[in-house]
């Protein structure tokens, strides 16, 4: 046995040659290390944010607010009324986005730490978020082109409207959800009565009430 | 001599073992678990036989008309469960291992290995005197001196090698230093070489073989290595821990974020959601949106189409949507949505059963060959009503004529369970009110009843009362899990086996919503005997089994006392009218002070030797009102308010006082 790992020993000290190495090998390799990582990483990004990018919005397509980048093109030249009135809708929209956003942080949060939603939409939720801020920002600068502290009482006012428009779709939905509600259960006894305008609204409420007895 | 050092194993010795070590470590569980699941085939029939109060009925012995597609769908999928990639892999793997067992690890040198009782061949379990009479017949025989003389040299080696070997063996079990080397090193001659080395075959490392050699390690750590990380981590990032795609996790999320709360959400918006799924839609590149959902209206309205493409295409979609309605469920509860959890599990049973999911007669439409026409235009809605009419009613309600698929029809829907509770309160457990900021959990006391029995029986309130156990109050909910399993859910026209269970939910009035964190608490063990007695066994009540399920509060109780106002709904994943809805209400009240004198009282009553320790207690509780004068006083004036409201005699003002003491000191 000793005699094997001597020779072994014997043949290790035989075979090394002097190598000359030269100061370029671990620059050229390091640069090329660096590149390679430098590389990669931008492609990675490119590409996560062409992903992201490509990702539908939370929300579909801000229309009051292209409404109002459309009004306020130079080509167009509304009255200036016109162009407030465009961009209080365009405020509400933001006022109610926030809102949602707000409120359902915390699901997303619980969404993401359970493992039930992927990394994307939470990323985009987040974005999301970042991208009101920024809009609300922009919202007070274009606000404050009109009228200098228009914004204080400005912001307020939209969310009055919101908050009143929230209330009138709840209200105006009555006759739809009463549609919905009897084809759920199979119960068209509205649609044969004549349609009363005035006391339809109490009366599908109260039809819903009985549904949802009935449904226990 | 002894040495331990790491030598190259040049012969390739050890690298054989290694890699077998290795091989079969990875092997076997993935064998066991891909044999598991290829073998132990789930057979509804015969696994619910054993459970009582199951149906016993399946998709051939109602004779369902697209039988053969779903047998066909069943059979695939056993065998996929047999012929499947893991398959492919142990097969290989298995191989490597038998060819390296016998072709490459023959040469494993078993001399160095030093087993005294294998050398005298003897039982290791003699005794001293059993060795010494064992070496002395050896010796006779092998011993240089007593060699015949006609042997060959080669022999008389031989046999002087083994003759040194028995000595040392008998050394090595009588004599004291021997046998301390054999005990320590292996060996009785000391501590022997011992060569540690895992290295390849020379020939792999030197010669014309060693280029190949660092191509298969350049593939196998630069290429597959990273290949099989990155393919798994996009798998992992892929899917939900659940098994869903993110993006139908994604689409799901960002319709239930921005929906618009006045709309209703009917199962049908349910089935448009799901069929907008990636699973749906990577399953089906073939098919328009109209046409699955026309596929699923099919499944619904149970018409089956002549075209197997069409019928096979209709079992395959049905049997994708159980998981992703689950799945939506899921999510929803973190939105905590129940205008939408509801529909979704309506829609749940209504593919199960293929029923419409809308409509007032579902109960009647989920048994087997009712026709639907008949059914929807007369008046009997409930499964209970059925079985109040006559023979001759029957086919008119029903729509069906042959006696014995009536008869088939009576004994499926005799089997459907419904909950009735006849007991549903919050409890801690070891207090007898609902203190602030407690564990509390919801207990349902419940009869399961058949649609066939009548009204209901009394129980005793002794029955319901839980013992308080110290195994209850170290788990409160341990019987949930302790009644029979349930058994599968009858669902002939649905594709695979589907265990019946109920998914309770606890929804806060205020707001309408599940309670905060809670989820959809599973209620899969119940025993289902009540099914099977009769009317008159059930209104007697003895024989009846009370069921329990109880749901724990997510959240402490609220520290504010009050009542507070909650709705408990249990869904049932399979069959219709089987739901449960009541509201609840939890009142969280102060633990009343004299909760402690009450019961020692009672112990007084009961307890001769309580009553030694009566003046004992008495004297302390004097002297320390003594002692403190002033504030027992302000005390017992707050306790006597407290009295006057739970109307407490007098003799238990010193009690109260003895208590106000204590707490004193505690503070």
């Amino acid at each position: 046995m000793s005699n094997s790992t001597n020779s072994t020993e014997s043949a290790f000290e035989d075979s090394i040659p002097p190598i000359r190495i030269s100061v370029w090998t671990p620059l050229i390799y390091t640069a090329i290390l660096l590149s390679l990582f430098i590389t990669f990483s931008v492609v990675y990004r490119r590409n996560r944010i062409n992903k992201l990018s490509k990702i539908e919005s939370i929300f579909g397509e801000n229309h009051p607010k292209k409404l109002y980048e459309f009004l306020k093109d130079p080509e167009n030249k509304p009255h200036e009324k016109v162009l407030k009135a465009a961009l209080l809708r365009r405020c509400v929209e933001a006022v109610r986005r926030t809102m949602k956003l707000k409120e359902h942080q915390p699901i997303y949060v619980k969404l993401y730490q359970d493992g039930l939603i992927g990394d994307d939409i939470y990323k985009q939720f987040e974005i999301e978020l970042k991208l009101q801020e920024l809009e609300f920002k922009e919202i007070v600068m274009e606000c404050e082109t009109y009228k200098k502290g228009w914004s204080t009482t400005f912001i307020p006012l939209t969310q009055e409207i919101c908050f009143n428009e929230a209330l009138r779709r709840r209200v105006y939905s009555m006759d739809d959800r009463s549609e919905s509600l009897s084809e759920l259960w199979d119960y068209f006894g509205d649609k044969v009565e004549p349609p009363t305008e005035v006391i339809d609204d109490t009366k599908s409420a109260k039809k819903k009430k009985e549904k949802v007895k009935a449904s226990k | 001599m002894a040495s331990s050092e790491y030598i190259y194993d040049e012969d390739g010795e050890v690298w054989p073992f290694f890699v077998l070590s290795i091989l079969t470590f990875i092997l076997l569980p993935i064998t066991i678990s891909w044999a598991y699941r290829a073998f132990i085939a789930v057979d509804s029939l015969s696994s619910n036989a054993k459970i009582k109060g199951a149906i016993l009925e399946n998709s051939e012995s109602v004779e369902v008309n697209n039988v053969k597609e779903i047998k066909k769908y069943r059979n695939k999928q056993q065998s996929s469960r047999i012929f499947n990639k893991t398959l492919i892999f142990l097969i290989i793997g298995w191989s490597i291992v038998f060819y390296i067992n016998k072709n490459l690890t023959q040469y494993a040198d078993i001399k160095s290995i030093f087993d005294p009782y294998l050398i005298l061949d003897i039982p290791s379990s003699s005794t001293d005197r059993e060795v010494k009479s064992r070496y002395r017949k050896l010796s006779l025989k092998i011993h240089p001196d007593k060699l015949p003389k006609d042997i060959t040299e080669q022999e008389k080696i031989n046999m002087e090698a083994t003759f040194i070997r028995i000595n040392l063996a008998y050394k090595a079990l009588t004599d004291e230093v021997t046998r301390n080397n054999f005990l320590k090193y292996g060996h009785p001659d000391g501590p022997q070489d011992i060569t540690h080395g895992i290295a390849l075959p020379k020939f792999l490392v030197e010669g014309k073989y060693s280029p190949i050699m660092i191509v298969i390690y350049f593939l196998l750590i630069g290429v597959l290595l990273p290949a099989i990380v990155g393919l798994w981590w996009n798998n992992v990032k892929s899917h939900t821990k659940k098994g869903l795609h993110v993006d139908t996790a994604a689409l799901w999320t960002r319709k239930l974020t921005d929906r618009n709360p006045s709309k209703v959400v009917t199962p049908y918006v349910i089935l448009d959601w799901i069929l907008d799924s990636i699973e749906v839609k990577s399953a089906f590149p073939h098919l328009t949106k109209q046409q699955l959902r026309n596929l699923v209206d099919k499944h619904f309205n149970r018409e089956f189409s002549s075209d197997a493409q069409i019928e096979s295409d209709k079992v395959k979609l049905i049997s994708l949507l159980p998981k992703l309605i689950s799945g939506l469920i899921d999510i929803t509860i973190v939105f905590r949505n129940t205008e939408i959890i509801f529909p979704a599990s309506d829609l749940q049973k209504a593919v199960l059963q293929a029923v419409k999911p809308t409509g007032k007669y579902q109960e009647i439409l989920q048994l087997p060959y009712v026709d639907a026409k008949v059914v929807e235009n007369q008046d009997v809605k409930r499964l209970g009503k059925l079985f109040t009419l006559s023979k001759e009613e029957l086919p008119k309600v029903l729509g069906v004529n042959d006696p014995i698929k009536i008869e088939k029809i009576l004994d499926i829907a005799s089997h459907i369970p419904s909950l009735r509770v006849i007991e549903s309160e919050f409890v801690v457990p070891g207090e007898d009110v609902i203190p602030p900021k407690s564990q509390a959990h919801l207990a349902l006391k419940f009869l399961v009843k058949s649609p066939r029995l009548k009204s209901s029986p009394e129980i005793e309130e002794s029955r319901l009362k839980e013992e308080e156990t110290l195994d209850y109050l170290r788990n409160p909910l341990k019987s949930n899990e302790t009644q029979p399993e349930l058994p599968f859910s009858y669902a002939p026209y649905f594709s695979y086996y589907v265990r019946n269970n109920w998914s309770g939910y606890l929804i806060s009035q205020k707001d309408n919503k599940l309670v905060e964190d809670s989820t959809a608490y599973k209620l899969e063990n119940i025993d289902l005997s009540n099914l099977e007695i009769n009317q008159k066994e059930w209104i007697d009540g003895k024989e009846v089994i009370i069921g329990t399920f109880k749901i724990p509060l997510s959240t402490p109780t609220p520290e504010v006392i009050g009542t507070y106002n909650y709705r408990v709904v249990l869904k049932n994943n399979s069959y219709f009218g089987s739901d449960v809805d009541i509201p609840l209400y939890l009142e969280v009240k102060n633990p009343p002070m004299n909760i402690n004198i009450n019961k020692s009282n009672k112990e007084i009553d009961s307890d001769d030797e309580s009553d030694i320790s009566d003046p004992e207690e008495d004297s302390l509780a004097g002297a320390l009102a003594a002692l403190r004068g002033q504030s027992t006083k302000k005390i017992t004036e707050i306790t006597k308010e407290e009295e006057d409201d739970d109307e407490e005699s007098d003799t238990e003002s010193i009690f109260t006082d003895i208590n106000t003491d204590t707490e004193d000191e505690a503070e």
